[in-house]
């Protein structure tokens, strides 16, 4: 005489349980060779899939962003921009302005440059930084630097580097960059 | 930027993006807004709230860029983001404690049945109805079709725990549907 199946399972001793993840999250069965055979695996499976067939045709649905969603996405993020500030270039002609998010990207490229340094990009802030008004800017940078490196000597080669690079692709004055060695490492090119 | 970069993988297009070239951003939203406003719509139930959550989705992405930095995929990165937005809206409309609901007594097949004589709006309702958290396991399982090791990263737990979520979602989706007949 047969045992009776354990509670949750079928007469043939698979898992109830399993068979519903493996048809709700349509994925391959575990023994598809016991379930290609097995009637009662073959009836239950049958009976789930139109069970929950209202669901997979609900993960079947296509579905469409409202077209006009990347546009306002794009038209925040510019706002965004601006709204960090931005330093100004007045001219007869117009002004120019330049948000303090593009002289951070030329500045963390100018520091990048450096030979023994890496920018400390911590999830409490960023690595740089950038005040703006006018054409006046301040630019402060966290830095790891490498082991055994001078740090005096290395703080003012990014200096350098930061103003010349702002200066030259921006024309703004950049008054002071700051720079905090937060870390020293090995491995980092210059080490 | 030329077109053949646009083409490139994510990774790619998150360093030009860093590098502060905004159209490979734009190209990010372009390429995830399909799964991203999917996601937020199947958390959320609704077409407005799913537009806020991913348009603050994106925006928030875009604000933390510096910071990411491929630990995971950026469509992992995304998807957790989204999660999140979707997670605060929630709180914020339903001040109440989040209850997970035991699992003691379920009987897979007895309660579904129920199911196929629902529409899909009546199964949206219902997955809405979830807890958060099973919600979100598996909303990315089923309708992001993504691997459990993948929801764990999303969701910061182990697959062993989003197993879990999927069973008590199960549970739970034919518990609602099936008490209604």
């Amino acid at each position: 005489m047969t045992p009776p199946a354990p509670a949750g399972a079928l007469p043939c001793g698979a898992d109830l349980e399993e068979l519903t993840a493996q048809v709700v999250e349509r994925t391959a069965p575990i023994d598809p060779e016991h379930q290609a055979g097995c009637p009662y695996c073959r009836a239950a499976i049958a009976e789930l899939s139109s069970l929950w067939s209202p669901v997979h045709a609900l993960a079947e649905e296509e579905v469409t962003p409202p077209s006009e969603l990347v546009n306002r996405v794009l038209d925040q993020i510019q706002e965004l921009d601006y709204s960090g500030g931005r330093a100004v270039i007045a001219a007869d002609g117009g002004d120019t302005a330049i948000a303090v998010r593009v002289v951070a990207v030329i500045a963390r490229k100018a520091a990048d440059g450096v030979n023994g340094t890496l920018l400390a990009m911590s999830r409490a802030s960023a690595a740089v930084e950038v005040g703006a008004i006018g054409r006046s800017v301040v630019v402060r940078l966290d830095l790891i630097a490498a082991l055994g490196v001078h740090l005096p000597s290395l703080s003012a080669q990014i200096r350098r580097a930061v103003q010349e690079h702002v200066a030259v692709l921006t024309g703004l004055s950049v008054v002071a960059v700051d720079v905090s060695v937060v870390e020293v490492a090995e491995g980092i090119s210059g080490s | 930027m030329p077109p053949e970069q646009l083409r490139a993988d994510d990774s790619v297009l998150v360093r030009w993006a860093q590098d502060g070239h905004s159209e490979a951003f734009e190209h990010l939203v372009r390429r995830h807004r399909v799964p991203v406003y999917r996601t937020a719509l199947r958390l959320t139930g609704d077409a407005h709230t799913a537009d806020d959550v991913t348009q603050d989705a994106f925006i928030a992405a875009w604000k933390s860029l510096q910071l990411f930095q491929a630990e995971s995929s950026f469509a992992t990165w995304l998807y957790r983001i989204v999660v999140n937005r979707a997670r605060n809206t929630y709180r914020s409309r339903r001040d109440v404690p989040v209850e997970e609901v035991p699992v003691d007594g379920y009987h897979p097949g007895a309660d579904t049945e129920a199911i196929a004589r629902e529409g899909t709006d009546r199964v949206m309702s219902a997955i809405v109805e979830l807890p958060f958290e099973q919600r979100a396991a598996f909303v990315l399982r089923l309708f992001e079709e993504l691997p459990y090791e993948e929801i764990a990263q999303i969701l910061s737990i182990t697959p062993d725990a989003v197993r879990g979520r999927l069973h008590r979602a199960r549970h739970q989706l034919a518990k609602t549907l099936g008490g209604e007949r």
